[in-house]
């Protein structure tokens, strides 16, 4: 035993010294080249080097005083107009939007889904949309705090949406390199379009499977950890805990953890001109008595009723009516896989860049769909298994103009008993004065429903004032 | 027993012959341009792996944060970039995610543009000005002055990451100042007849190069930064060169050659592509041949 241990620290130690005496030799014989080199240069041009010497020297003094010129042009601080994050105060954005449309059907509901309150066609006629303040910088070396509060400019008055209140951690924090904490409400990593805000989405609205399953967005309160594998391909895995009450949750008081997520992400590049990622992507949860969007369960529970009546159904109700109308309770869980590729020639996207996205979606879902019509309350037990998915391409031709189509699919719930699947094309052309303005026009075909067709018009602009923060791929 | 110890040692050997490997491992270090890709490679020598985010025909202001560029950053040791908001519009997203080593103010942090004095710093800032930075023109490896200075300080970077070879990188630093000194004073005799001349640039990509060699640069193609040539703004151009001409309109390999082409045809006056950064054309190898390239092509108009 001893001999052994005896034999492994020879070897050990024999290594070591052979490995650090190269290593020495190879230096020293190296800078005394370079001595050498350097001596013979500097005799060589001792006056030339002198006067540059005075150059350099002055280029040096300039440059702190260039620093401290700058830093007082900087307190002189215009109003509003303090650009990039360079000071203790927070960067502050803003996104402004406005756009016009115009439906030709009157319904914009989709038979066998309950939209959420974000997830519904948008107003008609000339509307504000969402205007967005964003406020973000660094807390202290180890956290990073982001606002992004939306003012919804609605008939009945302004609403003040929290979209992302979140602190994040900074490298400095002592997790692993590659390691990311985020915690407090965020778009949280889930398929390619939730992480982004629609402002910089390259679509006026957002895709069937976002508004059906996600409500345009899933931004629950929570908490999610990332990593980046240190490995030379990209990888990055994470998962996340949510109290649960946001759609297509509801009904989490906060009292238990009552979702959870998780994901892998994988990407690289091909060659200069061209990268790519793929994604994958589960949600899971509980819905207590859920309608959608945020909590608004028992008002929208009326609205659906009211209609109910104006409908007037009598007696039995198909499944179709528990699937468009129904309040869900029940286990609810979601997949979803994502890919993104980006091409530009030499790899140059300022002036040429095409871009392909598509994201598909598979919802499980099975509990309780319950309709109160007339006081009387119904219940069924049913299968709401349903999925959905859409792709794009978008081509930016010259720096300031892009073109785009997308389709979008939708399957109904498997107990649903509806023959139609719902679908839309969208097609679009955006032009961009500069990275902070652009106009889009676009025009919508939906066919939601065996007598559904809708043809949409929107006409849009999003302006981004202040800071704005850089976009992920 | 006894073959599962001779197995274990053995294992532990080759662990240890592997070792010796991560203990003379390369600096890893992730420039944000070519240029200062390069400028790595001659002050770390074979001690440094260097990667360039981009290359000399994508224009650095706009890239994605792409997957592999996360990844990279994520192995890096340092990070060294022109800074003064060239690479606001992605390098945020990939900071991210880089180790706690190569946050700004960090030893493995270097903006060039924080080391050198910067020429164009606006006295007002205002987004109707275009895509103007309030720190200053960011293109500032074109004055082989400034090379030297960010040299220095990288090699400073280096010499703490790497302590082992702290003389090695200063060293390499001395010899590259010296030569770059060498080769300075042999261009800016070269390009003494250029001093005066008159031209017009695509961006303005290159205010240091001709701030240093004493060139009068009367316009740029884009109307404002980052804002594409206009047909209104190209004909005032042309009015302009009617009445003061200029001896050449110069743009970077990345830059679109529409607008240039039609200035050069209703004109007469040469338009060239300058190499701007390693790899910029064929002959612009390293930082040396760049700058070497650069004067000639001037020279030849």
């Amino acid at each position: 035993m001893n001999k052994l241990r005896f034999t492994a620290m020879t070897v050990i130690f024999a290594v070591l010294v052979l490995s650090g005496s190269s290593a020495f030799a190879a230096s020293d014989e190296e800078i005394e080249a370079l001595r050498n080199e350097i001596r013979a240069m500097k005799s060589e041009y001792e006056n030339r080097i002198l006067e540059m010497e005075k150059k350099l020297k002055e280029m040096e003094t300039k440059s702190s005083r260039a620093e401290t010129t700058y830093s007082k042009s900087k307190d002189r601080s215009f109003p509003g107009r303090a650009i990039y994050n360079r000071n203790l105060n927070p960067a502050i954005g803003a996104i402004l939007g406005g756009r016009f449309a115009s439906f030709s059907s009157d319904e914009g509901d989709i038979p066998g889904f309950v939209l959420g309150h974000e997830g519904e066609r948008g107003t008609e006629g000339i509307s504000l949309g969402e205007t967005e303040l964003n406020l973000s910088t660094s807390v202290d070396d180890k956290f990073y705090g982001h606002i992004t509060t939306a003012l919804v400019d609605e008939v009945d008055g302004v609403e003040i949406e929290l979209e992302e209140v979140y602190v994040e951690t900074l490298p400095g924090v002592g997790l692993p390199t590659g390691a990311t904490m985020r915690m407090g409400r965020a778009f949280w990593t889930f398929g390619y379009l939730n992480e982004h805000h629609a402002h910089a989405d390259d679509f006026a609205d957002r895709p069937l499977p976002y508004r059906v399953f996600l409500d345009n967005g899933f931004n629950d309160t929570g908490a999610q950890i990332s990593y980046v594998l240190p490995t030379d391909f990209y990888i990055e895995g994470g998962g996340g805990i949510f109290r649960g009450n946001d759609f297509p949750f509801a009904g989490g008081e906060g009292t238990d953890i009552n979702s959870f997520s998780a994901f892998l992400r994988l990407g690289s590049d091909i060659g200069q001109n061209s990268s790519w990622r793929v994604g994958a992507y589960m949600l899971d949860g509980e819905a207590t008595s859920r309608t959608g969007g945020h909590g608004h369960g028992e008002e929208h529970a009326h609205e659906e009723h009211m209609e109910e009546e104006e409908h007037g159904h009598e007696g039995e109700e198909t499944h179709e009516e528990f699937f468009s109308a129904g309040m869900f309770t029940g286990d609810t869980r979601l997949y979803a896989v994502d890919f993104r590729y980006v091409w530009a020639p030499t790899g140059n996207i300022h002036e040429k860049e095409l871009l392909l996205q598509g994201e598909y979606f598979w919802r499980d879902e099975k509990g309780v769909y319950t309709l109160t019509e007339d006081e009387e309350v119904h219940e069924e037990n049913l299968n709401g298994e349903s999925s959905g998915w859409y792709a794009q391409g978008v081509f930016k031709f010259a720096p300031q103009w892009r073109i785009g189509a997308r389709y979008s699919q939708l399957y109904s719930p498997k107990d649903s008993d509806i023959e139609h699947d719902p679908y839309a094309v969208a097609v679009m052309g955006d032009w961009s004065n500069s990275e902070f303005s652009r106009l889009r026009l676009q025009y919508n075909y939906e066919k939601l429903g065996e007598d559904l067709s809708d043809n949409q018009i929107l006409l849009q602009y999003i302006m981004s004032i202040g800071a704005h923060a850089a976009h992920k791929y | 027993m006894k073959h599962f110890l001779i197995f274990f040692s053995f294992i532990l050997g080759v662990l240890f012959l592997l070792s010796p490997a991560s203990a003379v491992a390369k600096v890893n270090v992730f420039a944000c341009e070519p240029e200062w890709a390069a400028l790595a490679e001659e002050i770390g020598g074979e001690k440094v792996e260097a990667f360039s985010a981009t290359s000399a025909t994508q224009n650095p202001h706009y890239i994605r944060a792409r997957p592999s560029l996360i990844s990279k950053v994520r192995n890096s040791d340092l990070l060294i970039c022109s800074g003064a908001s060239l690479e606001i519009g992605w390098l945020p997203i990939l900071l991210r995610k880089a180790s706690s080593n190569m946050q700004p103010g960090s030893i493995g942090y270097l903006m060039a543009a924080n080391i050198v004095p910067r020429l164009e710093v606006p006295v007002e800032v205002d987004r109707s000005m275009g895509d103007i930075h309030p720190e200053g023109n960011p293109h500032v490896h074109l004055n082989p002055y400034n090379l030297i200075l960010v040299g220095k300080s990288l090699a400073d970077s280096l010499a703490k990451i790497d302590a082992e070879n702290a003389s090695f990188y200063k060293n390499r630093y001395r010899d590259f100042s010296s030569r770059m000194r060498k080769a300075i004073s042999r261009w800016e005799s070269e390009a003494k007849s250029l001093k005066g001349k008159p031209i017009i640039v695509h961006h303005k990509s290159f205010s240091y190069l001709l701030d240093w060699l004493g060139m009068e640069q009367l316009g740029a193609l884009e109307p404002k930064p980052g804002i594409p040539p206009t047909t209104s703004h190209l004909k005032n151009l042309l009015q302009q060169l009617k009445n003061n001409p200029v001896d050449v309109i110069i743009r970077t390999p990345y830059d679109p050659d529409n607008a240039s082409k039609w200035l050069s045809e209703k004109t007469g006056t040469k338009e060239i592509i300058l190499p701007y950064t390693i790899w910029g054309d064929k002959q612009s190898g390293d930082l040396f041949a760049l700058f070497e390239r650069m004067i000639a092509l001037l020279k030849k108009v």
